[in-house]
């Protein structure tokens, strides 16, 4: 074996060209399966990264109409003017929920976060209708930003902070409508508050009119029902792990709230879903047909380097080679050959791959990960591998003097 | 009492199908080689000389008969066990040497002691000796190509040897080579039969220049080998 490999390594840089021919067509097959397989990856992520998040938002509480429940909490609920004022979610009175029931909803396994959320309709102080407030937890971005509104979503003014509870937010309409604007002031209840932002959320589960900080709502209502609310919530705000997560986590939402809870959702999660798993596919099956081509290609170059060599073969073997020689030097050689083209084809393709225009990968990340880097590397190298074992095992069952009178 | 053959075959025959059509080439051939001889076989282009070459020396095989070396049957063998034969017990010279191209001269000589399980520095030194002894001891590094046809032929030369075969078996050995080189090889090649009692079968279409020094002469015509000329006798 020793000697195969001496004899191999010589051959290679002696037969320069066929080589050279033979190397960079095992680059060619590494370079274009990293490349092929890592712009079908950055594809399929970058779909995925869109629609990963679609569907996935959520607001969870507990009608007000119904008494079961594990967690439903009577205190505060009795108090309100069900006709005027009261906790509200998706326009129907709600139950309240104890605030710790939250921080269960955020284990699941499905669920990325869960803020608690206040949502409190209250008579109008500017004539007749009721307004909606939202009273929102801030340090949960997460859980907020995609059911309520998001800081990318102002219009006017600056998103309120944690502490910030003499501050509101309120919706680009409500404010065209009464002639509002950041620096406004506007009576709730008994307390002014002063307009910080003017924002534009899109339909979301958690709209409202008006939105604050969630103590800040609090306080409002403690003041409203002249009990202190100081716990509870009326809803939680759910972002669940990915569309494709998003009907487990309502199942351990519903377990954890009780089967009277009810969700509020986009129901868009199943399109996307669907959407990703077909890019997923295509993904896959690009990558697979591109790998087959180039396993073919392989197979091409290296049955026509044997029949190359079919002289020497037959040479070799009438001085005595036994076809297990004549195997592991033609073997050896498309070892280096294609281990030297696989690793040449992956590290350039590293350089093409990392150098995508942005536009192409949308900013994702365009390292090709370790499985296609070592995929890279041993398609050429089985390819060869397989391709030289069967020609060569093919040339050596010709007897010698075939192959000699042919010389 | 005569002593053993070292090649001996009997009723050799072989045909091959050109276009549908069934040629016979060999048709019942017999012939026996002992330790030191050298035997002529001579043939008009056609005739079977190589095809006959290549079955004495188990690269081909024939349709119907037997030939032994050293008393083994070569129908006997597996493959493993002919290319083993091939690389101890035979040396082969071919008429257009059939060096392989991209290796250097040292390199075909080692090719016949490649895999045989010798230490590399002993086969080195041995491929090295051997192409001294052919006077190519500073042309060890040369590729065929930078070799001239008379060097090409003392490689080949070097090759059949190394291996200190019992039976070298050559077609045209000095067939492309000037009379003057061919009279320097036979100075090699003789003395060497002699000295390792081995023996030589050479096949030509013309004249051999060591035909002088063959034990016998035959002739390959309609597929049989026949003695022919004075030095030839009876090989059966």
């Amino acid at each position: 074996m020793r000697d195969s490999f001496r004899y191999a390594w010589r051959e290679v840089f002696r037969r320069k060209r066929r080589s050279a021919a033979a190397t960079v067509s095992y680059f060619m097959v590494g370079a274009v399966v990293v490349v092929i397989s890592s712009i079908a990856g950055i594809t399929r992520d970058t779909t995925q990264s869109v629609l990963w998040d679609i569907g996935a938002h959520s607001v969870a509480y507990i009608p007000r109409l119904t008494i079961e429940g594990c967690c439903v909490q009577t205190y505060a609920t009795d108090l309100y003017d069900p006709d005027r004022e009261g906790f509200i979610a998706n326009n129907a009175p709600t139950n309240l929920i104890p605030g710790n029931i939250v921080e269960t909803i955020r284990q699941s396994p499905w669920v990325a976060d869960a803020s608690p959320y206040l949502m409190f309709r209250i008579r109008s102080s500017l004539g007749r209708g009721e307004w909606t407030l939202g009273g929102i937890d801030l340090t949960r971005p997460v859980a907020y930003s995609a059911t309520v509104v998001a800081g990318s979503q102002v219009v006017q003014g600056e998103f309120i902070k944690p502490g910030d509870d003499d501050l509101i937010m309120i919706e680009q309409e409500f404010a065209s409508v009464y002639g509002l604007e950041p620096g406004s002031v506007l009576k709730l209840g008994e307390r002014l508050y002063m307009v910080g932002a003017v924002v534009n959320p899109p339909l979301r589960p958690g709209k409202a009119n008006i939105y604050m900080t969630l103590q800040g709502l609090r306080d409002l209502i403690s003041t409203r029902l002249e009990v202190k609310v100081e716990d509870p919530v009326n809803a939680v705000l759910i972002e669940s792990l990915g569309a494709r997560y998003h009907e487990q986590a309502w199942a351990d939402v519903a377990s954890i709230l009780g089967q009277t809870s009810r969700i509020s959702s986009f129901g868009c999660s199943k399109p996307g879903v669907i959407v990703m798993g077909i890019h997923e596919n295509t993904a896959w099956t690009i990558t697979l047909i591109v790998v087959f081509c180039m396993l073919l290609l392989a197979v091409k170059i290296q049955y026509s380097s044997v029949i190359e060599r079919r002289n020497d073969i037959g040479i070799l073997k009438a001085v005595g080679w036994r076809d297990r020689n004549v195997v592991s030097q033609l073997m050896a050689e498309t070892l280096l050959c294609s281990i030297a083209g696989g690793v040449a084809g992956v590290l350039i393709a590293i350089g093409i791959v990392y150098s995508l225009p942005a536009e192409l990968t949308s900013g994702s990340n365009t390292v090709p990960g370790p499985f296609i880097l070592a995929a890279g590397i041993f398609l050429p190298l089985a390819g060869g591998l397989t391709a030289g074992l069967t020609s060569s095992i093919k040339a050596v069952r010709m007897q010698p003097a075939d192959i000699l009178r042919m010389i | 009492m005569q002593e053993n053959p070292i090649l001996k075959c009997s009723n050799i025959n072989k045909s091959f199908t050109v276009r549908g059509k069934s040629i016979e080439v060999l048709r019942g051939v017999d012939l026996e080689v002992f330790p030191g001889e050298l035997v002529v076989i001579r043939g008009r282009s056609g005739e079977g000389k190589s095809v006959l070459q290549w079955i004495l020396s188990g690269i081909d095989s024939p349709d119907s008969g037997e030939v032994l070396i050293e008393g083994t049957p070569y129908g006997t063998l597996t493959r493993e066990e002919l290319s083993n034969v091939r690389r101890k017990k035979i040396g082969l010279i071919f008429q257009n040497f059939n060096l392989i191209p991209s290796w250097t001269a040292l390199e075909n000589v080692e090719s016949a002691l490649l895999n045989s399980g010798m230490p590399k520095e002993d086969k080195t030194a041995r491929a090295i000796s051997m192409l001294s002894r052919m006077e190519l001891g500073d042309r060890l590094d040369n590729l065929p190509s930078e070799l001239s046809v008379g060097q090409q032929q003392r490689v080949a030369l070097a090759r059949a040897l190394i291996n200190d075969p019992s039976l070298i078996i050559g077609d045209e050995p000095t067939g492309n080579v000037d009379d003057e080189t061919a009279n320097d090889l036979l100075k090699i090649l003789i003395p060497y039969i002699k000295e390792k009692n081995s023996a030589m079968v050479v096949t030509t279409h013309g004249h051999f220049a060591g035909e002088h020094l063959a034990d016998r002469v035959l002739y390959l015509r309609d597929g049989k080998l026949a003695g022919f000329g004075k030095n030839s006798t009876s090989s059966t």
